[in-house]
């Protein structure tokens, strides 16, 4: 890039210095002036040989009126307008010299101007000119041909690019926006800020206050019209547009600065900046303004400053209190500080290019600010405040250190070893001595006669299934419980097959049959079978209740070597093809939960087979509610061995129970003697706790 | 209760009441006699079971069929078991105990499936009629024969007693201001006797488990007293 080159102020492409426009995006180049927007709005410069007749026919003319009239040939380059402006003869130059209006020569009401002089007061000479130009009108108005774009396109130029709003005026009308009179001027447009200050800086007469007429193009900046130029209907002397102070002035003012109150600069000069301090020197009231000036600060009702209203009269401006509470006081701190021009950076891109001092693009919100602490007030229930204070308990206590524990201190369970030894002692004797000897019981448990009844209504040709589904910890107990059953079952030569999901529960069943089996002559595969383990919890007693023989792998102790369908050969299965084809089916359980998976999930498929549980005394309480519904799920319950003695007494066989009874007897006098001590004690020792207590508080 | 003696049976039964004995020690307190029972017993029933699960499942099923029926034995049934059974066995060593997952998940999975439904259509539902059943004092038991004044006292103790102790599990409750739990008076009332309902209930699984635990005890006694008399000749 030279320094040749222009930069588009748009688009800040580099363009050459001669260049009008943007070859980016067209933009233009250089600054439109008045000059040049004539010369672009109007109709092209006919080259030099290449005019057009009306041209050429135009400046015949002219020339030929100059040289009857006498006046000289318009000027090349002048515009035409100005051509055919009058050069204002002698009587129009204003009034005789030294003979001012009266308007004029009034030291005050300068503002009302000439326009209040009454009709009868106008001069002789301002009156003929009036006269002549109101005639000239009428004869224009009367001769005037329609508007031509020949020689009237300055004009219509003009009032469409600068009265865009203003009506046009009809061609009556036009003589007197070129001429105006010297009355009172319409409203116009205010200047240019660009423009500068009128030649004589001195404040002018009312007439010349005033910006231009509408309609004019003010001149370029720096440029001060031609005196030569100026049209004499202004009514400004010469001397006063060659910057020369008028008559009527010199007399109003001093003509130096002697006597004048200092006024400092509100414009710094180069390297001095304004302090509050100097500019405090400024006293308008001390500054001697003209009258003129006085009159139009009146007319605009600006009232003058007085020193002591302002600030102290006014009420402080005061925010609710809802909105004074939202206001971000520390938040939203003015971080964005104007620097001095010089140090403002100079904007390198978009359409501010090459100026200075311009708005930061980026956001304020987007700046580094102070962060806000506001709302950070936790407002806690009173359910929070004692869950914390629950948990600060809490860490409190696993914080704290916690000291070793003192050794405890050994006790001999003499308790412990009082109990057992009574309880060993009260089961020993009768095994020992033979007494004492309990009578057996009388009370028949509710259930056993119907256990009787169904088992004396067994088929003989149906073989019973006999589950053992206990721990060997239970074989005291179920054994001598179950004996009956299977004394009663062998009496009737009832076949008996027996299975379990349990490892050791084919061989308790084998111990168990072979040791009452041996009394009726029952044989292994002959008269009972063991069907063996089946494995598989829930699910393998429910696919046995559905097909027995192919849930089933192998049996247990059988005489031939173990084969799938090896047992399912033996006569003691014949005829069974389903669950339902075994004659009964008792359950012998030590626990619950197998006890009630057999009633769940085998119970459906028993068909019209009675489901017998013989069951711990510790189970019976969660099997009763399947035995004693009015559709009961358990057709029989064996429990505990008074129901064994008990069934025992019905068979007329004493067995295992019987023999246990003795010592179970007086096992439970012992056991329930020391719950009965035990309650006392513990009552009483709290009753004795309570009683110390209620002493000490 | 006499003793065989003979040879194996002898040893057997000496066995037996020694290790009796020294699971009756417990009395004394934790002692290695005892420790030596338990560990005698978890090791003799584990083996126990992983040799009868050898000759009673896991040949029959997956060996039998070749020996006996050669190459026609194997169907995808077989195939699957034998897939099942190998994955499963995978578990035993740490770095391939992933592949067991899915036969155990087989497992747990149809273990679970039948025992809710199980439980729903064999306890549940069953057991929900027969309470509403049970509740028409004209009915009689069929198995106990209750009737008259015996049947509505029982109706009307299966009526409060089921009531209550549902109540008391009843673990819903208002919330307080303090996050505590606000219950009515009459709920916490009907709670109350519920909670006796189910002591009761307690007391006398506790009172079955001691009459089982007792003869087992008079069992173990009397083989001890027996084995004691055959020793000693008398």
């Amino acid at each position: 890039m030279t320094m040749a080159d222009v930069r588009c102020p748009m688009c800040s492409t580099i363009n050459p210095a001669d260049a009008t426009a943007c070859s980016v995006c067209g933009a233009r180049l250089k600054p439109m002036i008045a000059g040049e927007a004539e010369s672009l709005a109007g109709p092209p410069e006919p080259q030099e040989g290449e005019a057009g007749d009306w041209l050429a026919r135009i400046r015949s003319e002219v020339e030929r009126k100059a040289e009857t009239s006498g006046e000289a040939p318009p000027r090349p380059g002048e515009p035409e307008w100005l051509n055919r402006l009058r050069p204002a003869s002698g009587e129009e130059e204003g009034p005789p010299e030294g003979e001012l209006p009266e308007w004029l020569s009034e030291e005050e009401g300068s503002a009302a101007g000439p326009s209040e002089a009454a009709p009868g007061e106008v001069p002789d000479w301002l009156a003929r000119i009036r006269e002549r130009q109101k005639t000239e009108l009428e004869a224009a108005a009367e001769e005037a041909p329609p508007p031509s774009a020949d020689d009237d396109w300055l004009g219509r130029l003009r009032r469409e690019e600068f009265l865009p709003t203003e009506p046009e005026a009809p061609l009556g009308e036009e003589p007197e926006r070129e001429a105006p009179p010297l009355g009172p001027r319409p409203p116009s447009r205010p200047l240019p800020p660009s423009s500068p200050p009128a030649p004589a800086a001195a404040p002018p007469p009312i007439s010349a206050t005033g910006p231009p007429p509408s309609g004019r193009i003010p001149p370029p900046s720096g440029e001060k019209p031609a005196v030569s130029q100026a049209p004499p209907f202004m009514g400004i002397s010469k001397d006063l547009l060659e910057g020369a102070m008028p008559k009527w002035l010199e007399g109003a003012g001093p003509s130096s600065d002697e006597g004048l109150p200092h006024m400092p600069a509100l414009v710094a000069e180069e390297g001095l900046a304004v302090t509050p301090e100097s500019a405090s020197d400024l006293q308008m009231g001390s500054i001697d303004i003209p009258n003129w000036l006085g009159d139009l600060r009146k007319d605009a009702g600006v009232a003058p400053p007085d020193a002591g209203a302002p600030g102290d009269s006014l009420a402080r401006a005061t925010l609710p209190a809802w909105l004074e509470a939202m206001r971000p006081m520390d938040t939203f701190r003015p971080v964005v500080e104007i620097q001095a021009e010089d140090a403002q950076e100079v904007e390198s891109a978009g359409p501010l290019a090459g100026l200075r001092g311009v708005l930061l693009a980026e956001p304020v919100v987007a700046m580094p600010r102070q962060p806000s602490y506001s709302g950070a007030r936790l407002e806690v229930t009173e359910r929070q405040f004692a869950l914390a204070d629950l948990i600060h308990r809490m860490v409190e206590q696993e914080a704290s250190e916690v000291g070793p524990k003192p050794p405890a201190r050994r006790r001999l369970p003499f308790s412990r070893w009082a109990i057992a030894g009574a309880l060993f002692l009260a089961v020993a004797l009768p095994a020992l001595l033979g007494a004492p000897s309990l009578s057996v019981p009388t009370l028949v448990p509710p259930g056993l006669p119907a256990l009787i009844t169904l088992v004396d209504s067994l088929p003989g040709d149906r073989p019973v299934l006999l589950v053992f589904d206990y721990e060997p910890a239970y074989a005291g107990e179920l054994d001598a419980v179950a004996g009956p059953l299977l004394e009663d079952l062998m009496q009737r030569d009832i076949r008996l097959a027996t299975v379990s999901t349990r490892p050791s529960g084919p061989p308790l069943a084998e111990r168990l049959i072979r040791r009452i089996g041996d009394a009726h002559g029952y044989l292994n595969g002959q008269d009972y079978v063991h069907l063996g383990y089946l494995p598989g919890g829930p699910a393998a007693v429910q696919l046995f209740a559905r097909d027995p023989r192919e849930s089933l792998a192998g049996g247990f102790l059988l005489a031939q070597e173990p084969t799938r369908r090896g047992m399912w050969s033996t006569p003691v299965l014949a005829g069974v093809q389903q669950f339902s084809d075994f004659g009964a089916v008792v359950i012998i359980a030590a626990g619950t939960e197998i006890a009630r998976t057999w009633v769940e999930q085998a119970g459906p498929w028993t068909g019209a087979s009675p489901l017998v549980m013989v069951a711990s005394a510790g189970i019976e309480p969660l099997i009763r509610p399947y035995y004693e519904a009015l559709n009961p799920q358990v057709d029989a319950v064996l429990s505990g061995l008074p129901a064994a003695v008990a069934y025992e007494q019905a068979n007329g066989r004493a067995g295992d129970a019987r023999l246990l009874w003795d010592s179970f007897g007086t096992g439970m006098l012992v056991a329930e003697m020391a719950l009965i001590l035990g309650g006392m004690y513990g009552a009483a020792s709290f009753l004795l706790r309570s009683g110390t207590g209620t002493s000490e508080s | 209760m006499t003793v065989d003696l003979t040879a194996l049976e002898t040893a057997g039964t000496i066995a037996s009441a020694l290790l009796t004995l020294m699971v009756l020690s417990y009395i004394l307190g934790d002692n290695v006699l005892f420790r030596i029972a338990v560990h005698l017993f978890v090791g003799v029933a584990a083996g126990y079971a992983g040799a009868l699960a050898l000759r009673t499942v896991l040949y029959p099923r997956l060996v039998l069929p070749l020996l006996s029926d050669g190459f026609s034995a194997i169907t995808a049934a077989f195939v699957v078991s034998w897939v099942l059974a190998l994955l499963l066995g995978l578990k035993a060593w740490p770095s391939t105990a992933w592949l067991g997952s899915l036969p155990m998940a087989l497992l747990v999975g149809v273990g679970a499936a039948l025992v809710v439904g199980g439980a729903i259509t064999g306890t549940l539902v069953p057991q929900a009629l027969a309470t509403m059943d049970s509740l028409d004092p004209s009915a009689v038991a069929p198995l106990t024969g209750e009737t008259g004044f015996e049947r509505v006292a029982n109706v009307l103790i299966l009526l409060i007693g089921t009531i209550s102790t549902l109540v008391y599990f009843r673990f819903t409750a208002r919330r307080g201001p303090l996050g505590e739990a606000l219950r009515s008076p009459l709920s916490i009332a009907v709670s109350f006797v519920g909670s006796v309902f189910i002591a009761l209930t307690f007391g006398v699984m506790y009172a079955g488990a001691l009459a089982a635990a007792l003869a087992v005890l008079s069992e173990r006694i009397q083989f001890l007293v027996g084995l004691a008399r055959g020793l000693l000749g008398g």
